[in-house]
């Protein structure tokens, strides 16, 4: 019995840490989808001057989950409180002034905003890469660390 | 299809309305809301319609950018083109007409901002309006080249689309190409003309024309509210490809057409040899009269 508790306690350490690692890696694959999805808009504005709704409707499956549902979810269903958990509130609203940025213009000066907001975008994506790969990596190590210590002073 | 596009408050008078009567919407900013009825403009209030301006609804510039942002889907850049050209398009064939300040670059204009007014006209399928004259343009399975004449808003639009519907019934091994320029006669492609017609949809006459009889092999050709100054060439050049050519055209009555620039050439070289006239004393698509390539009265 007591070794089973020592065991679900570490395991829980462990689990800790590799939840802190995927709150910076889902935080860089949301960045990473963003930027796809500024140039799938640039080329597909470009080539077919279809509408956004339109666009994102033809790529949604392109992108992973939690992109995918902020996209229902804040553009296509019109729901404008929805925040992603996983990014501050900072992050949030870079990403949502970057949404009210779209349809505004015609197709140059639609581009041209595109342009800008990529530059603002990567600058971000860069920013979180760099903290994943300092802090996010050291959550896994930490949490397994952590759980092997626990585990030893508790046996 | 108004519901997607129009403001709650104006969506909800003009849901008062019976939709089969109901022909424009006029918004003009600061002023009251104005709605055409059978023909005849009534003011907009909350339960309908009114003749007294003080308890009309009044357009605010809120509700001109709301439908501008619904009827682009939040992308304006989709519908640039056509706001350059003073319309838009919208599904069903609705067709909306933009007033506002026109700006210009290296002499070309790039778009409209500070839109002021708006007018929204509502297509209506009347079926069989075009039966009673369908004798007369389809004449042992061979389609003779019509060109409908009317007015503004006296149904030419409803007319073409019912008689291309006629056409593509009766007769299967007649090809049609549809020459949408506004998304009017298809409805944005959305309305289906029958089983043997190909659309080219907000696409130049010529573009449609001259690519659609290399591509296409049509019959005929449809196409809404010609130029004479700028598509007489292609028309004629389909006419000379022994394709047939159904056009309408703004023109009061045969006599005002007779005034215009280039009709002598339709004349002459009998490019037409149908001339439909509406009016709208009784309602839209009133049959006027119809004449051959003389001119000579064949319906009255």
């Amino acid at each position: 019995m007591k070794i089973f508790l020592i065991l679900v306690i570490c395991i829980s350490i462990f689990y800790l840490g590799v939840c802190f690692s995927k709150y910076y890696k889902k935080k860089l694959i949301f960045f990473n989808n963003l930027l796809n999805f500024c140039e799938i808009l640039e080329s597909q504005i470009q080539f077919k001057k279809i509408t956004i709704n339109q666009i994102i409707v033809e790529n949604l499956n392109l992108f992973d989950f939690e992109f995918k549902q902020f996209l229902n979810e804040y553009y296509l269903k019109n729901n404008y409180n929805y925040s992603c958990m996983f990014l501050n509130s900072n992050e949030n609203l870079i990403v949502k002034n970057f949404f009210k940025s779209l349809g505004k213009f015609d197709v140059k000066g639609e581009i041209n905003n595109l342009k800008n907001q990529q530059n603002l975008l990567k600058i971000k994506q860069a920013e979180i890469n760099d903290k994943n790969n300092k802090i996010g990596v050291l959550g896994t190590k930490l949490g397994s660390l952590c759980a092997i210590l626990v585990f030893i002073i508790l046996i | 299809m108004l519901k997607d596009i129009l403001p709650e408050k104006v969506f909800n008078g003009v849901s008062e309305i019976d939709q089969n009567l109901l022909n424009e919407i006029r918004l003009r900013n600061n002023r009251p809301i104005v709605v055409n009825v059978s023909g005849k403009n009534f003011y907009l209030n909350e339960y309908g319609v009114s003749t007294n301006p003080q308890d009309a609804l009044k357009c605010d510039g809120g509700f001109i950018n709301e439908i501008i942002r619904k009827v682009s889907n939040n992308s304006l850049y989709s519908i640039n083109d056509q706001l350059i050209n003073g319309y838009i398009s919208y599904d069903g064939g609705i067709r909306i007409g933009v007033a506002g300040e026109i700006v210009s670059e290296h002499n070309e204009i790039s778009t409209v901002k500070n839109i002021n007014s708006l007018n929204i006209r509502i297509p209506h399928i009347v079926k069989n309006c075009s039966l009673n004259c369908y004798p007369l343009i389809v004449q042992n399975g061979q389609v003779n080249s019509t060109l409908i004449i009317s007015s503004p808003g006296a149904g030419k639009t409803t007319f073409l689309r019912d008689l291309t519907m006629q056409i593509s019934k009766r007769n299967l091994s007649v090809n049609i190409l549809v020459a949408d320029e506004r998304g009017e006669i298809s409805g944005g492609n959305n309305l289906v003309l029958g089983d043997n017609v190909d659309v080219y949809l907000n696409s130049t006459k010529q573009y449609a024309f001259e690519n659609g009889i290399r591509s296409l092999k049509p019959d005929v050709i449809v196409t809404d509210e010609i130029n004479l100054e700028n598509d007489l060439e292609v028309i004629e050049n389909a006419l000379t490809c022994g394709v047939k050519v159904i056009a309408t055209i703004h023109a009061k009555n045969i006599f005002d057409l007779k005034l215009k620039k280039n009709f002598s050439n339709i004349l002459n070289n009998q490019m037409f040899t149908r001339f439909v006239v509406l009016n709208s004393n009784c309602g839209p698509g009133t049959v006027e009269g119809i004449y051959n390539q003389n001119l000579n009265c064949i319906y009255c």
